[in-house]
């Protein structure tokens, strides 16, 4: 560095010092000894990196809890790694720590925490999501059958539909219920689970196991599929004598806000 | 319309650890603030804010929109903090004289920035955009800090009248993080504080620290929020609304957060000061 940074200049100096720990310049730029630079940095660095520990730990709390404090802030670290905010909303912050967790070599061995981290990403969006009232379900009984079939649903904006390869949803249930005897006996399964995730009227998230078909169904929906060409085709691939019902009961949940006709 | 002004008196930062005991209770406490970053989204923290409002004042108090980025401000952080305060109508808009956002990294903290004339040209166009597209003043929070930097050429209480003067904006006066930073870089706290300008002093804060000693034994405080407020800040407060008057003033307290009552009984204590001054007829700033 000659003569006088520039302000960005500068910032690109403590931003090299304080994430990847390259302070080499710092001297030339601050007004203070190596010693208290290298006191005043760490001051900042373990702000930053508690502040997003903390974070992803509120966002993942049944994943801090299987793996321990010691465990989850060494892979938060190495998560950081490549994964830095974009936003200073931090509730943004996290999305593809399931991914980073699946190729962890470290959690090898715990096939089912990337399936517990995405079900805790959608918990945690759906309790962040916009408040949108639910569809009320007479205007759409005020629609004529042909035009009912034609309507493309508008989705809540707290519904989550995941598709899992694990009994995740039970490992985070028990976990965050604090119920040992229910994880000491668990088989954990590498079976395929339908979850549906949204938040509740009362501000919970609520976690339901779907079947195949029905989860399918909601899926084609959320999607904008016209609702008799989803109907035609959840029934085609997953018959089910009640698909109508399993719909009605699903527009009750709320799982939708509007519709185009 | 007529917004509502912040009251003369001591409120506390609402922090989440709280929601349930202030919804319950219904303490008597004049006025909160919140962290804007926290309420951007929507479901229960967003619904909670909403309720408390309808009883008491709010101020918002923003720590990510990064004023002093030399790459400028975040639009689309900017349009979601405007979107909050359509929604909760805060008396008071706060954020920081920091940065912490380049190449679009976000740095979870405070960071110094060099005093320079770029800086203050770059800052005085971040705040006049921000004061635009939120439509109203904004106060400007004093930092504490650890680090200076060696082109810096203003002091920083000259630096603060600067951006008041070029922008319209108010001033935050943390007198906790004047004390810090005073500390930490030889500077005289009380000479800092009669440097601001008073008519622009729109809020005050005050939270606690702690003290780190370094490797060849020098002390760093650092303003942690993790505490009761120091006695020297107490003092410093005094002789600060000795000179402003009495100030919409706040407690904050964001680690190791005690129960509610300790809060409102630091806030009881600042209220005590402020009781004392008597009747002011100071003009709040504009909103």
């Amino acid at each position: 560095m000659t003569g006088s940074p520039s302000l960005l200049e500068a910032q690109r100096a403590l931003h090299r010092a304080i994430v990847d720990q390259e302070g080499g310049d710092l001297e030339q730029l601050l007004a203070s000894d190596a010693w208290a630079i290298a006191g005043a940095v760490s001051v900042y660095r373990n702000t930053i990196f508690s502040t997003l520990t903390r974070a992803l730990r509120l966002s993942y709390p049944a994943v801090y809890k299987l793996v321990g404090s010691q465990f989850f802030e060494g892979a938060v670290e190495t998560y950081l790694g490549k994964h830095w905010p974009e936003s200073a909303c931090l509730d943004d912050f996290g999305a593809d720590f399931s991914v980073f967790l699946a190729s962890f070599a470290p959690a090898g061995e715990l096939f089912y925490l990337a399936d517990v981290a995405r079900l805790e990403w959608a918990v945690h969006q759906a309790l962040h999501a916009p408040d949108v009232p639910a569809l009320r379900l007479e205007r759409l009984l005020q629609l004529d059958d042909a035009r009912r079939g034609a309507v493309r649903f508008v989705a809540n904006p707290s519904l989550r539909l995941l598709a899992v390869g694990t009994s995740a949803e039970a490992i985070w249930r028990a976990v965050l219920e604090h119920d040992e005897s229910a994880l000491s006996g668990m088989q954990i399964a590498r079976a395929p689970r339908w979850l549906i995730v949204q938040r509740t009227p009362d501000g919970a998230a609520e976690v339901v196991r779907a079947e195949e078909g029905e989860w399918q169904l909601l899926q084609l929906l959320a999607s904008g599929v016209a609702l008799q060409n989803a109907l035609d085709c959840a029934c085609r691939a997953w018959p089910q004598p009640a698909m109508e019902e399993v719909l009605a009961r699903h527009l009750a949940a709320g799982r939708f806000t509007d519709f185009a006709a | 319309m007529q917004r509502q002004v912040i009251p003369q008196g001591a409120g506390i930062g609402l922090r989440f650890a709280h929601h349930e005991a202030v919804v319950a209770t219904r303490p008597r406490v004049p006025w909160f603030e919140v962290h804007s970053e926290n309420y951007l989204g929507g479901g229960t923290n967003l619904r909670v804010l909403e309720a408390v409002r309808k009883d008491y004042p709010i101020a918002l108090h923003g720590v990510g929109m990064s004023l002093g980025s030399a790459q400028g401000i975040d639009v689309a952080h900017l349009e979601r903090v405007g979107a909050l305060i359509e929604r909760i109508e805060p008396c008071l808009v706060s954020e920081h004289l920091s940065w912490s956002v380049v190449d679009g990294h976000y740095l979870a903290d405070l960071l110094p920035l060099p005093l320079t004339e770029e800086t203050l040209e770059r800052l005085c166009r971040n705040v006049d955009q921000a004061q635009s597209r939120l439509g109203r003043q904004i106060l400007l929070e004093n930092p504490s800090s650890y680090l200076r930097y060696r082109h810096s050429s203003v002091p920083e209480w000259e630096f603060l009248a600067s951006v008041v003067q070029r922008t319209g904006c108010g001033i935050l006066c943390d007198v906790n993080n004047v004390f810090v930073s005073a500390c930490n870089h030889g500077w005289n706290a009380a000479a800092y504080l009669a440097a601001l300008p008073a008519h622009a002093i729109g809020e005050i804060h005050l939270a606690g620290h702690s003290c780190r000693r370094l490797k060849d034994d020098r002390v760093i405080r650092i303003d942690d929020h993790g505490g009761a407020v120091a006695p020297e800040v107490w003092r410093l407060y005094e002789d600060t609304l000795a000179r402003v008057g009495a100030v919409p003033t706040l407690i904050e307290w964001d680690n190791n957060i005690p129960a509610l009552d300790v809060l409102l009984e630091e806030a009881a204590r600042a209220q005590v000061l402020l009781d004392a001054l008597g009747t002011d007829d100071r003009q709040p700033l504009a909103a």
